[in-house]
């Protein structure tokens, strides 16, 4: 089964992207295939899991706080893009902050990278 | 993706023509704006590049399967009815079962 990793590079509210990539992600789990999220760039804005109107098809942190329930991760946020956004991560999302070095490092271990 | 983003759909239906006049069977999963290739009803105003009409061709080719993400096509408001005949619709689990089975994994958007 090959190993996959969703980097979610865009932050709330532009547009659909990211939650249909969240779906994949789930989907992928589903079918017992190891997943990866990592939070780049403007994505790490998600790991501050924003509210956003109920029933708002934008509105992804629900499905990031129960990914781990459905076996994705890890949950990777990127140490440089929180440090340059002044982003602190919220404590609801059991995520792993790395590096840019140690990014890469996990991405060479993944077969399949996909981008949000 | 949709057909109109830029100079990415342009080189995917590219990538998408070398692969099968080489012979590779091609599993082409359409998903978010992508799901826009699979509309029939699709015009494009003169002058502009008919990417539709190149896909449309290539996605009967007997060695490429093509599916539009049912969900991505609800949200954007793509029917049965306006789909192309040369593509089906299909889900999120289709496309992980191409995905574990697939030798080169290759995403526009």
């Amino acid at each position: 089964m090959n190993s996959t990793a969703i980097v979610i590079r865009h932050g709330p509210g532009t547009g659909l992207g990211t939650r249909e990539m969240l779906d994949m992600a789930l989907v992928l789990a589903t079918f017992d295939c190891p997943v990866t999220v990592i939070l780049q760039d403007d994505g790490v804005y998600w790991s501050r899991l924003p509210s956003l109107p109920e029933g708002n098809p934008l509105s992804v942190s629900g499905r990031l706080k129960s990914l781990p329930l459905y076996d994705v991760g890890p949950i990777i946020v990127h140490s440089e893009s929180c440090d340059s956004r002044s982003v602190i991560i919220d404590l609801g999302l059991h995520s792993t902050v790395l590096s840019t070095s140690e990014i890469l490092d996990h991405l060479s271990t993944i077969d399949v990278i996909l981008e949000a | 993706m949709s057909p109109d983003s830029g100079t990415a759909p342009a080189r995917a239906v590219d990538t998408l023509e070398a692969a099968l006049s080489k012979g590779y069977a091609v599993f082409v999963f359409l998903y978010e704006d992508g799901i826009l290739f699979a509309r029939k009803d699709r015009d494009t105003p003169q002058g502009e590049i008919d990417l539709v009409t190149r896909f449309t061709s290539l996605s009967a080719h007997p060695n490429c399967d093509a599916v539009a993400c049912i969900t991505a096509g609800e949200r954007r408001g793509l029917r049965g009815s306006s789909l192309l005949t040369s593509v089906r619709f299909g889900g999120l689990g289709e496309w992980t079962e191409s995905l574990s089975s697939s030798d080169i994994v290759v995403q526009f958007r």
